[in-house]
């Protein structure tokens, strides 16, 4: 173009700059202001949850004794929860028991979600085949349904295959996670299709191009994907609950749960003690939170290895 | 490297998920000793917590069982109130409840969870499980509470009894207003005298007499009384749960206590209007007004004895130095009755908790059932009990907790609550809400029971919060109730059996002196 | 390519295109064709890609969802456990009919759709559109902050809140009162119950969303910017022109989720206001979980939840149809 055309542009450019330096300033402060709002507002509850965690909060389920900052802060909640001085008639909760149990529900599924669920989403992302529209409508539909609609058939089930009180019942509905199917298929599509068909070309198989391209692609995807599998299966209940007969098959979440005794509905014998309920979700927490990190990592690492720039 | 990684996750998943399903649990493993081997599997609530006395109690009886009985598993599977039932819901649904299962018969069989799981609830013939001893330690109104009146019994093994009807008060704050509360124990009271003590104890934001109605919690109870203390015959009563029954079961009709309606509902009213409840508190949490019982901010709680448990725990701290405040001296009492024509004092209901068995499908076998009711009867056999609280193998709290001495963990030791408590069992009431629903068809039980939720409850509400007078409620109940009359005709509301559960109840009625 | 590249990928049944040819059928060595072909092919790796997943999620997940389609065509409760038959569409008949019940609970959820899912998609979007330019320390400080309250277990997080917006004397009343504002009854008010759950769900929970707009956000390549800030383009239209429509399968996945999660609410009425007051949060998922477990009503729980599904499957297409443009960079 032109000279004179071009003058106008830089000066433009200039105009532009000057003024986004300082948008740029006030734009952080906003950013760094809105963000740490946010922030707060999120980590309200944690922070209580410790908090209450080092106080004493007697049997009875209130808020009575929700304080900014705890009054004599103890450990005393955290002894009683792995019933350290416990008299010699109470069996010592099996607390390990559970924490081993919890990794496995929330380690084992993880992994196969991260791998079948992102083979899967590649399939109904990039491929045509027959059924492919059904089967992605069913995993839509699988999402839609309330979870303990189904609950009944799959207790009949678990019970028909004597699975009842064992770790296959614990792990193995866990293994097919439709959430992650779904995930990884909208973030998969994104992919250029270009990338694969140039590998097609270079006689690459599909598994080559699953496991070479689109997988390393979608590390960001599959951290989000470990993360709340993981997150799901740390966190899962009721279905441990509804599977375990003895006290040792349980999770963490599921034996903290079965701490809360008679609770709000108020009908006796309530031994609910809020504050050990507080340390043993306070102590469970801390895995999720490490793993959160560690996850994180790789979300991070996705744009500085994905070697995506255009 | 990327893909070794990952190749060694998967592999490591593998054999951990193997691993683990090897790590199965020993169940029905046992070796034969003098039987076939056999798990029982009960379940219940905190009951058998064993952080808690009365749970390790049970974990011990169980392990002392399963010690006589080498052949027999015992699997005591307990969790939060809500997550029991979810999971008896779902196991009841597949037709495999538990072995047994402890829990109040009125919770298991309510209106609102379908009135009819009794149909599953094995039935057993009283002299088949129950000695003579037994019956005599049990106390005849015990028995009488846990089975329907002329009917076989459905609970395998009566446990505890948990009652309804009376109340909590604040000793000193009663003492303070002029009032005795050991009197008010032993005779009752009016409600002029009630809400005369409300006016004196409330004091600006300091103390209240009362925290919030609402959600069939606590306050609204100061509205049954009214419905309670309204003289009716026997089956329009409000029993238990203090909704009334809607439906007279003799004629078939659709009818309720107007007039008890509206006196509890112009008390509940004046408590609100005058600030004896802080409007603030209507519809608080649960939690929060009993906690305002217990830390000595209310002079009353509906609640039930149990509360004063915490009462205790909370005065035990503040000895111990752990928590601050004043003690608080709770005094279980009557509830308040109205004085007029037609009223009587509030009649205390019982509320039976025990073990019940399920019909199984498959059927397990004899030999199961058979061992099944053997451990409900070890497990609360009194005579046992007894003997083991006399060798001191139970820990001093658990002891007052079990027996037939002790419905009330910690609050039946010698004073006045105990007296009070004992005599009651004198004169209590079964509750009779399942009877009712029992002579009463599914489609009626249906829309009654959308009624109670979408009109009745909501009505309730309406008048906690100020939104509609009390005659405009019972024109509203009473225009919906007619609604429902004609959805469902009136030859389609009774079953078979209704006319001889009226009889049934009109006999009860003479017997324990209540209007046929 | 272009076959690939259907970004709909909504129920389309793809069967008649994919046939093969007629005069393939016909002709010997139809098997050794059919796998050379590189479209039937991949079928085959479709299917072996998917195989373990059909397989698990057929038994675990699809299974039990056929027969809970089953159970609602059935008189299948508690109360009659012994007895339970066929009775064709009745429950559904008596769900669509029930104005006083089942209507205003998919109205309440209705309101609370229409007021969080959009509001919950935006804050995540705005948060992260926050967060992606700071460095990699900050950055991750909040996507932290933002994702932890998910750990925490529900159970706590709401004595916390019940706690906060007590209408006696809560955090958030002292909030209130310190800035010269009446005290409010939160949850225990008719008007305002629905609206403090809107607030916890706005205030907290946006973690997952933060997460994925983030990494969809890193994704774009910056050099799109770049391009972008030579033609002094404003940041108002950087953003319509390169980053919305770049997002756009993120926002899509993330309105999906919300949309399945705010159909299903439940937390809020199960742990705080049990449906009330005067029923103000009586959310459909509310209902049919006391259908499902208070009235031990199998076949009418199915039938609502069938309903809702169905219902939550053509909101899903509609955002598909809507969201849906297939975008690559």
């Amino acid at each position: 173009m032109a000279t004179r055309a071009r003058s106008v542009r830089e000066r433009q450019q200039a105009d532009t700059f000057e003024r986004s330096e300082q948008a740029r300033r006030a734009g952080t402060i906003f950013a760094y202001g809105m963000l740490s709002f946010w922030a707060i507002l999120s980590l309200v509850p944690i922070y209580f949850l410790f908090i209450m965690s080092f106080q004493d909060l007697g049997v009875s389920f209130t808020v009575r004794d929700i304080q900014w900052f705890p009054i004599n802060p103890n450990l005393e909640n955290y002894v009683t929860l792995f019933q350290l001085d416990a008299p010699y008639w109470i069996e010592r909760r099996p607390i390990w028991r559970w924490a081993f149990n919890s990794g496995l529900v929330a380690l084992i599924p993880t992994i196969s979600n991260l791998v079948f669920d992102s083979a899967a989403g590649y399939a109904l992302a990039k491929m045509r085949f027959p059924g492919r529209g059904l089967i992605f409508g069913m995993v839509i539909a699988t999402m839609a349904i309330p979870e303990f609609i189904t609950f009944i058939p799959l207790y009949r089930m678990m019970s028909d295959f004597h699975w009842m009180n064992t770790y296959w019942a614990l792990l193995f509905p866990g293994f097919a996670g439709v959430a992650g199917i779904f995930l990884m298929k909208q973030s998969i599509q994104s992919l250029p299709s270009s990338l694969m068909d140039a590998a097609r070309i270079d006689a690459c198989s599909e598994w080559g191009i699953f496991w070479k391209i689109v997988l390393p692609l979608s590390k960001p995807v599959l951290a989000i994907v470990g993360i709340t599998s993981f997150m799901a299966g740390w966190n899962s209940y009721f279905w441990p609950y509804l599977v375990a007969q003895s006290r040792d098959m349980l999770t963490l979440q599921a034996g903290l749960s079965s701490m809360m005794g008679a609770g709000a509905t108020g009908l006796p014998p309530s031994s609910n003690d809020l504050g050990v309920v507080m340390a043993g979700a306070a102590l469970a927490a801390i895995p999720m939170i490490v793993v959160f990190f560690i996850f994180q990592k790789y979300i991070v690492q996705g744009i500085t290895v994905g070697g995506m720039k255009g | 490297m990327k893909s070794a990684m990952l190749r060694t996750a998967l592999l490591l998943a593998f054999v951990l998920a193997f691993v683990a399903g090897a790590q199965e649990f020993p169940y029905d493993q046992q070796q034969d000793m003098n039987g076939e081997p056999d798990t029982i599997v009960v379940m219940g609530s905190s009951d058998f917590d064993p952080s808690t006395p009365a749970g390790a109690y049970l974990q011990e009886v169980a392990r002392l069982y399963m010690e006589q009985n080498p052949h027999i598993t015992v699997q005591m599977d307990y969790g939060s109130w809500g997550d029991l039932w979810q999971k008896v819901g779902v196991m009841l649904g597949n037709r495999q409840g538990p072995d047994l299962l402890v829990g109040p018969r009125d919770y298991l069989m309510a209106n609102g969870r379908g009135g009819g799981q009794w149909e599953d609830i094995i039935t057993v013939p009283e002299d088949q499980f129950l000695s003579a001893e037994a019956q005599r330690g049990m106390g005849p109104t015990l028995l009488e509470a846990s089975r329907f009146p002329g009917r076989e019994g459905f609970m395998v093994w009566p446990w505890t009894i948990y009652i309804d009807g009376t109340m909590v008060v604040n000793g000193d704050m009663l003492r303070e207003a002029g009032y005795d509360p050991l009197e008010i124990q032993q005779n009752g009271w009016t409600m002029e005298e009630f809400m005369d003590v409300a006016k004196q104890v409330t004091n600006g934001d300091q103390y209240a007499a009362f925290f919030g109605p609402m959600g069939g919690h606590n306050g609204e109870r100061i509205f049954l009384t009214g419905l309670l203390s309204h003289e009716q015959p026997y089956r329009l009563q409000s029993h238990g749960g203090g909704n009334p029954p809607f439906v007279d079961i003799e004629t078939g009709e659709l009818t309720w206590d107007q007039e008890g309606f509206t006196a509890g509902c112009q008390a509940i009213r004046t408590f609100i209007d005058e600030g004896w409840i802080p409007e603030n508190t209507v519809g608080i949490a649960f939690d929060e007004s009993r906690d305002a019982f217990v830390t000595g901010q209310t002079a009353f709680s509906f609640d039930g004895p149990d509360l004063l448990n915490l009462v205790e725990e909370r005065n035990r701290a503040i000895a111990n130095g752990e928590e601050q405040g004043e003690p608080v001296e709770g005094f279980v009492v009557p509830r308040p009755h109205f004085s007029g024509e037609g009223f009587q004092p509030v009649p205390v209901t019982a509320l039976s908790y025990g073990y019940y068995s399920f019909k199984q499908e498959p059927y397990k076998g004899d030999a199961h059932t058979r061992n099944v009711f053997d451990f409900a009867r070890f497990l609360t056999d009194p005579v046992f009990q007894i003997r083991k609280a006399a060798d001191d193998s139970i820990p001093p709290d658990a002891r007052v907790y079990m027996g037939e001495q002790s419905w009330f963990p910690g609050i039946l030791g010698t004073g006045p609550n105990a007296q009070y408590l004992q005599s009651v069992r004198e004169v209590w009431q079964p509750s009779m809400g399942i009877y009712i629903t029992m002579a009463t068809t599914p489609e009626l039980q249906a829309a009654l029971t959308s009624f109670r939720n979408e009109v009745y409850a909501t009505t309730k509400e309406e008048v906690f919060l100020g939104r509609i007078s009390c005659d405009d409620a019972v024109t509203q109940i009473q225009t919906e109730l007619e609604r429902v009359g004609e959805q469902v005709p009136m030859d389609q509301r009774l079953t078979a059996e209704a006319p001889a559960i009226a009889e049934d109840m009109a006999a009860f009625a003479r017997e324990i002196g209540q209007p046929e | 390519m272009g076959d690939a590249q259907d970004g709909l990928g909504w129920p389309r049944i793809g069967l008649p295109n994919h046939l093969p040819p007629k005069e393939m059928m016909t002709k010997r060595g139809f098997f050794r064709r059919y796998f050379e072909d590189s479209r039937y092919s991949q079928w085959r790796w479709a299917y072996i890609f998917m195989s373990v997943d059909l397989a698990w999620a057929g038994l675990f997940l699809f299974f039990p969802l056929a027969l809970a389609i089953v159970f609602s065509f059935q008189d299948f409760s508690l109360a009659n456990i012994g007895d339970v038959r066929f009775i064709g569409f009745e429950n559904y008949r008596e769900i669509l009919t029930d104005t006083r019940g089942w209507w205003h609970s998919v109205k309440v959820t209705a309101i609370w759709t229409l007021f969080t899912v959009p509001v919950n998609v935006a804050i995540a979007m705005g948060l992260s559109l926050l967060i992606a330019p700071l460095r990699d320390g900050p950055a991750n400080f909040f996507k932290g902050a933002f994702y932890l309250p998910a750990v925490v277990s529900q159970v706590v997080v709401s004595v916390i809140m019940v706690w906060i917006f007590s209408p006696r004397s809560g955090l958030a009343n002292m909030l209130l009162q310190s800035v010269g504002l009446p005290s409010q009854r939160w949850y225990a008010s008719p008007e305002l119950a629905l609206f403090t759950l809107m607030l916890m769900a706005w205030l907290t929970g946006h973690g997952f969303g933060v997460l994925l707009y983030t990494a969809a956000l890193k994704r774009i390549p910056t050099s799109l910017y770049e391009a972008a800030d030579i033609d002094a383009t404003s940041g108002w239209k950087k953003f319509w022109k390169i980053t919305w429509p770049l997002i756009k399968p993120t926002t899509l996945y993330v309105t999906i989720i919300q949309l399945i999660a705010s159909f299903q609410t439940f937390a809020g009425a199960f742990f705080i206001t049990k449906g009330g007051p005067l029923r103000s949060t009586e959310f459909v998922n509310w209902r049919i979980y006391t259908a499902f477990y208070t009235d031990g009503n199998f076949g009418m729980a199915s039938a609502m939840a069938v309903v809702l599904m169905v219902v939550i499957m053509m909101i899903s297409i509609a955002s598909f149809r809507l969201l849906g443009t297939d975008v690559e960079y």
